[in-house]
């Protein structure tokens, strides 16, 4: 209750100090100057006042000040500074244009934007330009935005061959992964091993795992939001990159000079066809293989000044053939996400900005499967249609007030089939899809209420309803189902709302170190059902319902953040302690593909999640080497009434240590040099403890959930980028990269087989361990023109 | 489900590589399991054994060893209570079982188990279903299935057919046996022998199955034809009723047995033992008898 009194006053004193201030406003757009993409969170900065703001994610920013003479500093990294002295007795509008600064090492030079991390009340937050993920060494030179981010402290990997990460102890379901602000449900391509997010297309990625403001929201545990290139507006460009596996190709360009543009960027794998010629014709299983693709677009068209457009759309596709001629067998396992986002900023005067956003969302999961005589088609998804409006006002340099609503429309497809003998189709049961509605509404305030102390609180309502159709299978406690219940079309099957209030502040104890502290209370309407260890495209999107109560999850932070010689050096020690509700896990010998006559949600267990940590972070950020180390340490419990005898378990992305080190230098104006070095703890597991006989079979009999370690995960990743001497009219570079430098065999799963039989009397049990990759050499042509 | 996983394993193990590790297991907490039946017209019949190391290796005899051959063994209907006998029977491995000789199993009642070790005491109870009728059962020859030998060949390989209506309450369980005359000696189950009438409920339905196997026989590949019925054959098709609890046994153990490799999940196998591990089950029965024809019988029509 306290927290809404909080942000009630916070409120009200954002509107009387707009009522009784005299203040005139600089506004408008930062934007880089070769390209003409709006730069986000650029910092614009009164050197006199020592106060200042950052371009939000359309570049623009507004800064309210009281009359006067100021010197104006924008400043971006990478980016050189662009300072102007400005008299403030009117309104002004200024558009400003940053240049890339030479490659190599400018002086050192304290702007603004260094002390971004000191000044801001957001914690656990980190945003890279795409540039600086570019000279990361990736997995066989494909550049990878969320190989990149789980080098971050508190974001963890499930590991090679798992498709998402983990943020302080949350489960992969619990980020929100935003692309120009369409929801992505399925963010990797074969199996995390490259994110769908081609680095191309791509301008800027924010990551927030803790804190999370409150125009976020559906998810407990952190926000990874993307955005993508606008399209150059000033000059036509082809970029690209031809690598060992895959390439890709961006074009971009204006539709009108300085007021429209477009960008399109595809990619593709191709191993499939490199490897086919050598696949002999005969070969059983001809014809198998695997390749995704993905196409990004996006268009914008600038009206005036106070008017924009933006349409962007995304569509991927994984797909997996496997072909076996002697039984005359073929399967195709296509998945993936369709999405498309429309756009429409509005500045209703040069203090109120509003986006409103409509966009479509989709991502399907198919198993096709056929003989000579029978087909079998097994599919599942979810799909979203969702429209929202975002206000942003600025009233003063002090006050930053975000408010706005939200509308989803889910359709959720938790496994259904269709099958076909000969001629004859077989209905196994109608489509089984769910549907939901989900709305939200909030209001946020960043207030600097003095020198040393600025708080953001803010409070979010959301409201999730399940609609019929629906059929719901009543089980007893032994799972036989005991009734059916019908919903018509439209009917409510079960409806939930509640508040989640969101709070920060930060102290700054003098220029160079603060403190920040935050809570944040959450409520998540959807759930992710994973079968096994690790996630797979496989893994079912289900809606809250009766059975199913939504997440909650609050989490506590705390932080210390300290720069150190000129913001060279950027440090920052954080912990934080965080309790989910209503986590899910299948039940023992669940089989969740028999949902014919069943509810999927029938075959849940129920329980709670904890989770604690510590996370040291050292930057480097300045100089010809630049890099970070960052150190995990936590524990992530779960506690199920049903599982394990009621008894906590370690969660399966529970990592008691976790560090990563990323370092890169510029030798000179041709070469850069990069490393990373991982290291964590094993991923937990159940392993059999003992067997017994019964009936001609031996049965297992498992030990406590999770209770062992798989030995733990390191690797070291080297790369080198050659820039080759640039021309008139190209611009390339090589990269040379290897993976797992020192071959580690890392663990991917464990499993045991049995040797010899009964009858013989020599039965025996292994164990063996599955490791993925191998020392993997790579070498990357990019190229722009 | 485990399709897409064996194919997606597949692809995985691609490119991956593979070793053999010792893992370190702690030593699992001592049960005894119990493997009891009542069937419908049936005297109770019971097996009793212990657990052992997941790594300990396993043998026919070792199985023996872990016999418990000296546990009090009782069952009751509620107004009968009877003390089962430690026998020996050659005919069904593992060889000692506890054996009533008063109570005789009836559809429609609950039986109670309770068996006492030393200081031990375990104790279940189960309830024999109603019998679902077979309206039919039928033979049917797949003349695909051709091998090599001539014999077999003009005989004709194929699946039996049955044939019931579910009735229309929900939950009802069924477990299969089949025996062929002169070369089973006892009822054997085959591969998956339980299902649940969760889709089916209330419906006239068909299903086929193959022929219940020795389960400490290991058929090689070049025999695969022992997984069918034959021409000739004389088939006896036992269908039994189980309640939940015994269906959910018999489901868990099944799919623990065919699991294992890289993406299972660890499946319990449910247990409805108080203080032990394995099952007391109650069952119903209906048994039905055919001939199945010779291939030729087949190709004439």
């Amino acid at each position: 209750m306290s927290v809404k009194i909080i942000i009630l006053l916070i409120t009200l004193t954002a509107i009387c100090s707009v009522l009784f201030a005299q203040k005139y406003t600089i506004s408008g757009y930062v934007r880089e100057k070769s390209s003409g993409e709006d730069l986000i969170g650029a910092n614009i900065y009164a050197k006199e006042i020592s106060k200042g703001t950052t371009s939000n994610q359309y570049g623009f920013y507004s800064l309210s000040l009281e009359k006067g003479k100021y010197s104006i500093v924008y400043s971006f990294i990478g980016y050189d500074d662009f300072v102007e002295i400005i008299t403030l007795d009117k309104d002004i509008k200024k558009n400003i244009e940053l240049s890339s600064s030479v490659i190599t090492t400018k002086e050192v030079v304290v702007a603004a934007d260094r002390i971004e991390n000191i000044e801001s009340t957001q914690m656990g937050q980190v945003r890279l330009p795409i540039e600086k993920v570019k000279v990361i060494p990736a997995f066989l030179g494909e550049i990878d935005v969320l190989k990149t981010i789980q080098l971050l402290p508190g974001v963890k990997s499930g590991g090679e061959g798992s498709s998402g990460f983990y943020v302080r102890g949350g489960g992969p379901d619990q980020n929100l992964i935003l692309l120009d602000d369409a929801t992505v449900y399925n963010a990797s391509h074969l199996f995390g091993f490259f994110s769908v997010f081609n680095a191309d297309a791509v301008k800027d990625i924010n990551l927030i795992k803790g804190g999370m403001p409150a125009q976020y929201g559906g998810r407990l545990s952190s926000v990874l939001d993307i955005t993508m290139k606008d399209g150059n507006n000033k000059k036509y460009e082809v970029d690209g990159g031809i690598g060992v596996i895959s390439s890709r190709l961006t074009v971009q360009g204006p539709i009108k000079k300085d007021t429209s543009s477009f960008i399109v960027s595809a990619r593709r794998t191709y191993i499939d066809i490199l490897v086919d010629p050598f696949i002999k014709k005969t070969a059983k299983a001809k014809g198998s293989g695997y390749y995704f693709y993905d196409l990004n677009a996006k268009a914008s068209y600038r009206f005036s000044d106070k008017d924009r457009l933006f349409i962007s759309g995304y569509y991927g596709r994984d797909v997996f053939t496997f072909k076996n001629k002697e039984a005359g067998f073929d399967v195709q396992i296509p998945w993936g996400n369709g999405i498309s986002a429309l756009r429409w900023n509005h500045l209703f005067s040069d203090k109120l900005f509003l986006n409103t956003t409509a966009t479509f969302s989709s991502y399907k999961f198919n198993f096709e499967a056929s003989d000579e005589d029978y087909e079998f088609n097994m599919f599942s998804g979810i799909t979203d249609y969702s429209i929202k409006s975002d206000f942003n006002y600025l009233p003063s340099v002090r006050h930053n007030l975000k408010f706005g609503i939200s509308y989803i429309k889910h359709v959720f497809v938790p496994s259904s089939a269709t099958a076909k003998i000969n001629e004859t189709s077989f209905d196994t049961g109608e489509i089984i899809k769910q549907h939901a509605r989900d709305a939200a509404i909030y209001i946020n305030e960043d207030f600097d209420v003095n020198e040393k102390l600025k708080i953001s609180g803010g409070i979010r309502g959301t409201f999730f309803q399940q609609v019929g159709p629906f059929t719901r299978f009543v089980k007893d406690e032994y799972d036989k189902t005991i009734d059916t219940l019908y919903f018509d079309k439209g009917d409510n099957v079960k409806w939930y709302k509640h508040l989640e209030p969101r709070f920060s502040l930060r102290y700054s104890i003098n220029m160079t170190s603060s403190i920040k502290a935050s809570f944040t209370q959450n409520y998540q309407y959807i759930h992710l059902a994973t079968i096994s260890s690790a996630s797979m495209p496989t893994d079912l999107w289900i809606p809250s319902s009766e059975i199913v109560q939504p997440q909650y999850g609050v989490q506590y932070a705390l932080g210390y953040f300290r720069n150190f010689k000129n913001d060279m050096f950027e440090t920052s020690i954080e912990v934080y302690y965080k309790e989910l509700e209503n986590q899910i896990e299948y039940k023992d010998g669940a089989n969740p593909m028999n949902t014919f006559g069943d509810n999927s949600d029938n075959f849940f267990a129920f329980g709670s999640g904890q989770s604690y940590g510590l996370e040291l972070f050292l930057k480097k950020r300045l100089g010809k080497t630049t890099g970070w180390i960052g150190y995990t340490w936590s524990k992530t419990y779960r506690t199920f009434e049903n599982l394990n005898n009621g008894e906590s378990f370690p969660a399966k992305y529970d990592r008691r240590h976790d560090i990563s080190f990323i370092a890169t230098h510029e030798l000179n104006e041709k070469w850069v040099f990069a490393m990373v070095f991982v290291y964590s703890t094993g991923n937990a597991l159940t392993l059999p403890e003992g067997k017994y006989y019964i009936n001609g079979m031996l049965a297992n009999q498992y030990g406590k959930i999770n209770s062992y370690r798989m030995a733990p995960y390191h690797r070291l990743d080297l790369s080198a980028t050659y820039y080759v001497k640039k021309n008139k009219k190209i611009e390339s570079s090589w990269n040379f990269a290897v993976f797992n430098a020192y071959n580690r065999y890392n663990p991917y799963f464990i499993y045991f087989v049995t040797e010899g039989t009964l009858a013989e009397g020599n039965l025996e049990t292994k164990a063996k361990q599955v490791s993925l990759f191998p020392i993997l050499p790579s070498i990357t042509w990019n190229f722009k023109f | 489900m485990k399709k897409i996983f064996y194919i997606f394993s597949t692809l995985i193990l691609f490119v991956s590589c593979e070793k053999d590790i010792t893992v370190d297991l702690p030593q699992p907490e001592e049960k005894y399991v119990v493997e009891g039946y009542i069937e419908q017209y049936q005297h109770p019949y019971v097996f009793i054994s212990k657990n052992s190391a997941y790594f300990e290796e396993i043998s026919l005899s070792s199985i023996m060893e872990k016999m418990v051959l000296d546990a009090e063994v009782t069952v009751s209907d509620g107004f009968t209570t009877e003390v089962l006998e430690l026998i020996y029977d050659s005919l069904q491995f593992p060889y000692y079982k506890y054996v009533g000789s008063t109570i005789i199993g009836e559809a429609g009642k609950k039986y109670d188990l309770t068996i006492k070790i030393g200081s031990e005491v375990l104790t279940a109870s189960t309830f024999i279903p109603n019998p679902v009728q077979l309206d039919s059962i039928k033979y049917i020859c797949e003349t695909d299935y051709e091998i090599g030998n001539d014999t077999i060949d003009s005989l004709g390989l194929g699946f039996l057919w049955f044939y019931f209506t579910d009735p229309d309450t929900l939950g009802n369980y069924y477990k299969m046996y089949t025996k062929v005359l002169g070369e089973d000696s006892i009822f054997y189950p085959p591969f998956a022998s339980v299902s649940e009438d969760k889709i089916i409920n209330n419906q006239f339905v068909e299903f086929s199955t193959y022929r219940g196997q020795d389960p400490l026989i290991e058929i090689p590949d070049d025999e695969y034809y022992k997984w069918f019925f034959k021409g000739g054959d004389t088939i006896i098709f036992k269908f039994q009723t189980i309640d939940v609890r015994t269906y959910q046994f018999w489901y868990t153990l099944e799919m623990d047995n065919s699991s294992g490799g890289p993406f299972s999940t660890p499946i319990t196998v449910r247990t409805n033992i108080d203080g032990g591990l394995g099952i007391w089950g109650g069952y119903g029965v209906f048994i039905d008898t055919t001939i199945a024809k010779l291939k030729n019988d087949f190709l004439a029509k």
